[in-house]
């Protein structure tokens, strides 16, 4: 049975290992240069967070033109491997069996469905999520060794950061994979199957990144008028606005006609409507695991449910 | 014939009539926000500001907070959406026909070759115009009501201004066309699409700098235009006399780095001849020629990439 699963989809496995091949011999290539780049010329040693001082503006900023953007392209491709991945290896996994007839002979061999299911599809998966940890790793190597000069500086909330690291990639590729296979077994067409799929895989990175707010209570911070509460946004910032002396909240239409109000440089005019503080509820950024954990689980749960219902359709499939 | 397009393509027209609805619906709608917001904050007087000292932290960083994601998603989705064009509509339009057998219906009626996928591709490729302009159209106006502006060849401006996106489009929509009708598989062919797409669009990119005449701008030492000219990666130092310093010379300056303290540094570049600094560059003004050139490019790769097809389908029995 896995001889058959993996004649069934070796062009796509071979694709999977060339690529994998050719991205990570490049990231590697890339961290190794950037390296060189980072020992050789003079950003070392202009970490940002000890303050950029004048001799270090010129040579951090020539670094962040060569790197950075480079950098956020590693990062938006982990975030666009779930996607390759269902699209291209669960979609058509069921998908082009009962579109071209080849099911009829699977199901009529001594084989029982739920094994002829469960064999191709990790057949599939296997090397996928192999293929995204070897590659996710690479990238996360090459983020962490450019410090706080690559786009780690703003925090783990940052959302092509945060869907790109941790166990996210992992649970949320998948979920995708998982979502493909049922997709296409359930529409019969490979093309619908992928169509769909790159739908809710968008959707499903939008459903990922706003539903961060609901699972953890957040910490309040509070802070002086004329201070930024959060800093850089290092945390992930639930909700921010003004309180009086007493902690009482004042609302946002308050909070503009006081701001219209005072028109003076300062916050004198500020404190005298009333206002005291800033703040800001937050997640540290100390909790991104737990928040990754959570989200995580959400995307295994929604692919066992997923595997059950590919094995419902296949098994009313006559 | 048009009526048989429509009952062949319904779905995938169906999709981009929905993809243009919802656009039409989302954007406005964030573009009014984040206008609202913009005002609120009082946003245009940060303009040209430093964003990280001064009064305006803290209303930028509010502001950045709530719609970065979503103007980053707004560039990202346009960026995207002529590669999934090519990928989704173009690779299957021939590759699916010849792979279920149905060609050879098509290949038997009284109608040319060249007239069956002349046709096949206006009804796929017009709506396809159509929504990544309308498309273009929205998102520019919402990053615009954002203040965004980073330059005109910042590499997610350019790709998604001016002739760009539909230019794009019609070349990843030919190039999936001539993929499914060379390779005869319609998954093959969407994966050969997407990946030749991206590949065509990243060496353009990189051969930007070599399409247009460049010009030199001297600046002073050290210094650093930031006026959003596109970089060509040429630069150097100048003498007294305007002449380029020779590599030797360049090397040297190196010493004064390690030797002096950074105070008398330009006083040490001076003594050894380095009185300017250059850089070449495209200027921000011919931002819409090169998108000219470009476009051109892949308009003519489109050309080729039809004529193709056409020697394709009329070998194939």
């Amino acid at each position: 049975m896995i001889w058959v699963a993996w004649r069934q989809q070796r062009a796509q496995l071979i694709t999977l290992a060339v690529v994998s091949l050719v991205v990570g011999t490049a990231l590697a290539m890339l961290h190794w240069l950037m390296l060189d780049d980072l020992h050789s010329a003079e950003p070392a040693g202009c970490w940002i967070q000890q303050g950029i001082s004048a001799d270090c503006r010129k040579p951090v900023a020539e670094f962040q033109n060569r790197w950075f953007d480079l950098m956020k392209v590693g990062q938006v491709g982990i975030i666009a491997l779930p996607g390759l991945i269902g699209l291209f290896l669960g979609a058509p996994m069921f998908a082009r069996d009962l579109e071209q007839g080849t099911h009829v002979l699977a199901f009529t061999q001594s084989v029982g469905r739920a094994r002829w299911m469960v064999t191709k599809l990790l057949v599939g998966l296997v090397p996928a999520l192999s293929m995204l940890l070897v590659l996710q790793w690479l990238v996360s190597r090459w983020l962490v060794s450019a410090r706080d000069l690559g786009p780690l500086i703003t925090g783990p909330y940052e959302p092509l950061t945060f869907v790109s690291a941790n166990v996210t990639p992992l649970a949320f590729t998948l979920f995708v994979f998982c979502l493909g296979a049922f997709l296409g077994a359930l529409t019969r067409r490979t093309l619908s199957g992928m169509t769909i799929t790159l739908g809710v895989f968008v959707a499903g990175w939008a459903a990922l990144l706003s539903m961060r707010t609901v699972w953890f209570p957040p910490v309040r911070v509070l802070s002086d008028l004329d201070y930024s509460p959060s800093g850089p946004e290092v945390v992930l910032s639930y909700r921010t606005g003004y309180v009086g002396a007493q902690g009482q909240e004042f609302g946002r239409d308050q909070v503009n006609a006081i701001m219209r109000a005072c028109d003076q440089p300062g916050y004198d005019c500020w404190r005298g409507h009333g206002l005291a503080h800033q703040f800001a509820d937050v997640l540290p950024a100390a909790d991104a695991w737990k928040l990754h954990l959570v989200e995580g689980s959400v995307c295994v749960a929604l692919a066992a449910a997923l595997v059950i219902g590919t094995f419902w359709v296949l098994r009313g499939r006559v | 014939m048009f009526w048989l397009m429509w009952r062949r393509y319904r779905p995938q027209l169906i999709v981009l009539a929905s993809l243009l609805v919802l656009g039409g619906l989302v954007l406005p709608l964030l573009t009014s926000l984040v206008a609202e917001d913009f005002r609120t904050l009082h946003l245009d007087q940060c303009a040209g500001q430093a964003q990280y000292i001064g009064p305006c932290v803290q209303r930028v960083q509010a502001f950045s907070a709530t719609w970065n994601f979503w103007l980053e998603a707004a560039r990202i989705g346009l960026l995207t959406l002529p590669v999934l064009l090519g990928m989704f509509l173009g690779a299957p339009l021939v590759a699916r026909e010849l792979e279920q057998g149905t060609h050879v219906l098509g290949f038997t009626q009284s109608i040319s070759r060249t007239r069956w996928l002349l046709t096949r591709l206006a009804v796929i490729l017009l709506p396809s115009l159509l929504l990544t302009v309308a498309a273009q159209w929205l998102v520019l106006r919402f990053l615009l009501a954002a203040g965004d502006d980073r330059g005109p060849y910042y590499w997610t401006r350019f790709g998604i201004s001016d002739l760009a996106p539909a230019s794009y489009t019609l070349f990843a929509i030919l190039l999936g066309t001539f993929a499914g009708a060379l390779l005869r598989r319609t998954l093959p062919a969407m994966v050969v699409s997407l990946t030749a797409t991206v590949a065509a669009r990243v060496t353009l990119d990189a051969l930007h700098p070599f399409l247009l005449p460049r010009r030199r701008l001297v600046t002073e030492l050290g210094g650093w235009p930031a006026d959003g000219s596109l970089m060509t990666g040429v630069r150097g130092y100048l003498d007294a006399q305007g002449q380029v310093l020779p590599q030797e010379a360049v090397t040297a300056l190196h010493d004064c780095r390690q030797a002096a303290p950074s105070t008398d540094q330009w006083a040490c570049w001076h003594e050894h001849g380095a009185v300017h600094g250059f850089v070449d560059v495209i200027p921000v003004a011919e931002a819409g020629t090169l998108h000219l050139v470009e476009a051109s490019i892949f308009a003519g790769l489109a050309v080729l990439l039809f004529l193709g097809t056409i020697g394709l389908l009329r070998r194939k029995v």
